[in-house]
């Protein structure tokens, strides 16, 4: 599975978000998406799926232009894990997950769907929230199902927004550590826009880093996420740390260290 | 579900779980069936179910009576006047549930119904037409089919209003619900002009009319709204898994293979024929189309697979309930079923709101 970006331009009427962008991603591999609020990191997924149209330039998936495929054959390939999602009339847990399955499956539900649907629950740990209403679940928890529904797509790419941006840090690692093994083992194309650098750092193969609507920088954690390029993308400054041969980053808040002392008696206790 | 729950026992729950939502729709269709046989029992002729039934086979085998015999008058009174008007109960009660079962997904508005959204307003204000004006396309009166026709072109305008102007929504729909509201508001203001203009008899036929009656009707209300409904429902439920995906953002359901433009056209489009055709025979019957649809909600969720069958066949079962009950609290004077239907349905749906611990929606 390859993608492939050719001068993409794409502008919400008149307002220019993406501009000239140009990319190459071959082989099955984790790729994270950084960058700035604003700076288009997900208007770029959502041309790679076909949600939204380039204004100019050419996607290709696979080789073939994605205006050539039919949105049911682009579900069947690349599946997409949203931010937040509606729950106007929520479903049942499972049936939530199974709407996962229409790209492949008819009006009814068969055994398959059910256990492919079981399957990916057990992986996540949420098969004992199968039978729960959608809208009775926690943020994180909405999040799992939401990575389940993508994954039950079964697609050969997985395009993820923030998957990780409501989970406790255990639970951070635990889906971090399942994309990069869906990359590695299933040969599933899996590109994660998010916010957590050293997350991305620690799991990533490669990062693509955003700025003004353009890619500033492509490549390995270590080649991209150094400290100009952290000053320049968001205006901050930090130390990075060498883990285990990734860059781990240190933030620093040069204005912080002038904040006034802490006020004399603020104690925080309790009678436990 | 316990930790070391296997697949298998997953399988099960899960077919429990859709077991128990088709048990309610069968329960219901038996219950339509039943109180089909009530209410051809109620009037003011009074009959027993068995006469009844017998009546109703002999007619169906071909047997005829001597003119002016009781006979003859007992199986007039069954078929031509109890049949059709049971069998509308069933079909309009069915067609307004389904409307606004499909009208609330496709919107994702839980107060969207083909009366919030003014393509009851434009039907009312088409039969206005025709009744105060006496223009239409075709015979006028009560149940003439140029007054459906004006009808049903009228209870377009506000689809046609909410499908051009959607680009300019960005199609959120919110925004098309807005727009309906403020087009409602347009035909409800247009059709008192013209009942203010109009006189006294006609303004009685329209306002008995307006509040969902079911006293004139006879055979010839049936075809044409059954066709509408009986269609609708035929095209809907297949798509009904796809009107899932459509209570999800429009992006998501399109990474999921949905186009939902197009679908949601093709839903207000089907609902407004089906909305539109019964209003012009019985008025406006309130509550039906927003309610039903929320009771079946609450009961067995809102997957559309099952909802749209549950709406169906308990919207069935409460219009000709209700229809039943306004002729048994006073057989001459007739409450008009729309009456009814708001004073049964709205503490119903009080009482089920407030016994709701989570919301549904």
């Amino acid at each position: 599975m390859e993608i492939r970006i050719e001068d993409m331009v794409f502008s919400y009427s008149s307002t220019p978000v993406l501009d000239d962008i140009c990319l190459d991603i071959k082989e099955a591999q984790f790729v994270s998406i950084l960058g700035p609020n604003g700076v288009g990191k997900s208007t770029l997924i959502h041309c790679i799926n076909k949600i939204l149209d380039p204004t100019s330039g050419k996607v290709f998936l696979d080789g073939k232009n994605v205006k050539e495929y039919s949105l049911k054959e682009m579900a069947q390939k690349v599946g997409y894990v949203p931010y937040v999602s509606s729950d106007t009339f929520p479903l049942s847990v499972v049936d939530t997950i199974l709407l996962g399955r229409h790209p492949h499956a008819g009006w009814k539900t068969s055994d398959e769907d059910l256990e492919i649907v079981y399957d990916t629950m057990t992986k996540l740990g949420i098969e004992d929230l199968a039978m729960r209403p959608f809208n009775e679940l926690s943020a994180g928890q909405h999040q799992k199902v939401m990575l389940a529904r993508g994954l039950v797509q079964r697609p050969k790419v997985l395009l993820l927004d923030e998957p990780t941006s409501n989970l406790d840090i255990k639970h951070q690692l635990g889906i971090s550590r399942l994309l990069k093994h869906l990359s590695h083992e299933e040969g599933i194309l899996v590109i994660m826009i998010s916010h957590d650098l050293n997350i991305a750092s620690k799991y990533s193969d490669s990062i693509i880093l955003m700025y003004e609507g353009s890619i500033y920088a492509v490549g390995t954690p270590a080649e991209v996420l150094t400290k100009e390029n952290i000053r320049t993308v968001y205006g901050v400054d930090s130390d990075i740390i060498d883990d285990e041969g990734r860059p781990h980053l240190v933030l620093k808040d040069m204005e912080c260290d002038e904040c006034p002392p802490m006020p004399e008696g603020a104690v925080c206790t309790s009678n436990l | 579900m316990s930790e070391q729950a296997t697949g298998g026992d997953f399988k099960k729950e899960y077919s429990r779980y859709v077991w128990f939502k088709v048990l309610f729709i069968v329960t219901f269709a038996v219950l339509t069936f039943l109180v089909f046989w009530v209410s051809l029992c109620v009037g003011t002729r009074e009959l027993s179910v068995a006469e009844v039934f017998d009546y109703f086979i002999k007619h169906v085998q071909g047997v005829t009576y001597e003119p002016r015999t009781q006979e003859y008058f007992d199986d007039k009174i069954v078929w031509d006047y109890r049949v059709p008007r049971a069998l509308f109960g069933i079909i309009a009660g069915a067609g307004l549930s389904i409307a606004g079962a499909i009208m609330q997904s496709v919107m994702k508005n839980p107060l969207a119904d083909p009366y919030t959204t003014g393509v009851s307003s434009g039907a009312l204000f088409g039969v206005a037409i025709a009744m105060t004006l006496g223009f239409s396309f075709g015979a006028t009166g009560i149940a003439g089919l140029g007054t459906v026709t004006n009808a049903i072109l009228m209870s377009m305008v506000p689809v046609v209003v909410i499908i051009f102007f959607s680009p300019f929504f960005r199609k959120s729909p919110s925004t098309l619900i807005l727009a309906g509201v403020a087009v409602s508001y347009l035909f409800n203001a247009l059709t008192s002009i013209l009942l203010v203009t109009t006189d006294e008899e006609n303004l009685a036929t329209v306002y008995r009319w307006q509040v969902g009656s079911f006293t004139d009707l006879s055979w010839g209300s049936l075809p044409l709204m059954t066709i509408a409904v009986v269609v609708g429902i035929a095209i809907i439920l297949p798509l009904s898994n796809k009107l899932n995906l459509m209570s999800l953002d429009d992006k998501d359901a399109k990474s999921l293979g949905l186009n939902s433009e197009k679908l949601r056209i093709l839903c207000l489009v089907i609902l407004s024929f089906i909305a539109a055709t019964i209003v012009s025979y019985v008025g406006i019957i309130g509550f039906v189309g927003l309610v039903i649809p929320h009771m079946v909600r609450m009961v067995i969720g809102s997957d559309n697979r099952y909802l749209i069958p549950g709406s169906v066949v308990l919207g069935a079962f409460f219009l000709t309930a209700c229809d039943i009950i306004s002729r048994a609290i006073d057989v001459q004077a007739e409450v008009p079923v729309g009456v009814v239907t708001s004073f049964i349905g709205a503490p119903i749906f009080l009482y089920l709101i407030v016994r709701q611990k989570s919301g549904v929606w």
